[in-house]
């Protein structure tokens, strides 16, 4: 009797097409939402990758504005050496997981990073606070001789007018200017001395240059 | 009178049925069904003892697909656990970015204001804010650098700072009874009062009102949101 109730069962099962709509439904859902779940996991992965890498960089960025920044408030204390800058120092373009060398430009307003990671150009981009220039200080002096006819040192200040001159100093630092980060950097202060009257006064400007 | 019938939990079967049922409908049914039937059948009685296996030979092979309702809560069961686990999972996204951008807030804020205490303690120690006395600002030259006749001063100090930021200067001292403002010339002094995103930074100094009486104050530094930001 028993079997016969238990073949009568299987024989039910077999025969009833009625599952077909729940195993097609909701299986097929259950195959989306994972394929879509796996990708969305997937995809952040790789955009952590990415971020941590740029935040690499914007560190790299920052630790050079910051040597900069302290070689300029140094100017206001009479105790401000000027700094030799090993970018190799960090290590982390070596064995950083980026898809080709990182580039670095400087300009009169900011310090520049660039690199590629995962196809996609990324940037470091830090401003200086005090004032720059991307010079030697022979080509700063004869830049100021050129225009002003004066080379701005204690002995042979520029005219009068802080304007004209700042205007300048913006204009010719404005481009940038490629460095090679396997060379060290010399960030150095130097006076621009302007005639005011019969007194001499000056003020300082960062030089950056290999 | 309407009669339906449940057979073996699947198979819905309803129809017309003229005549009496006699017996006990609870138990055991005794006697015959006598009548109209709307659709055709094998002939055999309608109602069999529950146990024996039941047939019917018009049904479609695909008609319970369709006709039948008992298996709708399962994939809906399916869909919610999935629902539930693909809402976790955008909430753990949007947490994870929230707590991502609050972190580049906070970095770029404390970055900047980084930058800012440096402005403000190069400014402290500037030669330009001070007289005689090395250690003391004073308040004769703030006089003179923040009144109308110190444009050149003026020009003077803010030449060693780069365009990027665009600050001002204000010390006050700790009283509250003397208060000095420095803003630079090439910088519309509406520019200040505009409700933007600022960071300052202060550092305490000490002023020196006249030769006979010095008091302490601060030195704030306050830059204000610029276009690159």
């Amino acid at each position: 009797m028993n079997h016969r109730i238990r073949m009568h069962s299987v024989w039910i099962i077999l025969e009833d097409e009625s599952a077909w709509a729940d195993f097609l439904i909701s299986k097929a859902a259950l195959i989306l939402a994972s394929a879509v779940l796996f990708a969305a996991l997937f995809q952040l992965g790789a955009g952590f990758r990415s971020l941590e890498a740029g935040e690499e960089l914007d560190a790299a960025a920052r630790d050079f504005k910051a040597a900069v920044d302290e070689v300029g408030a140094g100017s206001f204390r009479e105790d401000s050496p000027d700094v030799l800058y090993h970018f190799e120092e960090f290590g982390w373009f070596q064995f950083s997981p980026f898809e080709r060398g990182v580039e670095a430009y400087v300009s009169g307003e900011y310090f520049r990073l660039e690199t590629e990671i995962d196809g996609k150009t990324v940037w470091a981009v830090k401003p200086f606070a005090f004032r720059v220039l991307p010079f030697n200080e022979t080509e700063m002096r004869g830049k100021l001789l050129d225009r002003f006819g004066a080379e701005g040192s204690r002995e042979d200040p520029l005219p009068p007018g802080y304007s004209e001159i700042k205007e300048y100093l913006s204009a010719i630092g404005t481009a940038e200017k490629e460095m090679d980060i396997a060379k060290d950097v010399s960030i150095r202060k130097e006076f621009i001395y302007v005639k005011e009257g019969e007194e001499v006064s000056g003020f300082v400007c960062i030089l950056i240059y290999q | 009178m309407c009669v339906s019938s449940s057979i073996n939990d699947h198979s819905f079967v309803s129809g017309e049925l003229k005549g009496e049922i006699s017996g006990n409908v609870s138990g055991k049914i005794s006697g015959s069904i006598s009548g109209k039937f709307p659709f055709k059948h094998s002939g055999k009685p309608f109602l069999r003892p529950f146990r024996e296996p039941f047939r019917i030979p018009f049904r479609n092979p695909f008609s319970g697909l369709f006709r039948d309702e008992s298996g709708v809560l399962e994939p809906q069961a399916d869909l919610l656990s999935t629902a539930l686990s693909v809402i976790g999972f955008v909430v753990f996204a949007v947490l994870l970015s929230q707590g991502y951008l609050g972190y580049e807030d906070r970095s770029f804020a404390l970055e900047n204001y980084d930058s800012v205490s440096l402005l403000a303690e190069s400014l402290a120690g500037s030669p330009v804010l001070r007289a005689e006395n090395p250690d003391l600002l004073s308040a004769r030259v703030l006089d003179g650098i923040s009144g109308t006749g110190g444009k050149v001063e003026r020009e003077r100090l803010f030449a060693a700072f780069s365009g990027n930021y665009v600050f001002l200067i204000d010390i006050r001292t700790r009283d509250g009874k003397w208060e000095w403002r420095i803003m630079p010339d090439d910088t519309d002094p509406a520019f200040f009062l505009e409700e933007t995103d600022r960071i300052a930074a202060s550092v305490p100094v000490v002023i020196e009102l006249n030769p006979a009486e010095s008091v302490p104050g601060t030195l704030t530094v306050v830059v204000y949101q610029p276009g690159w930001v």
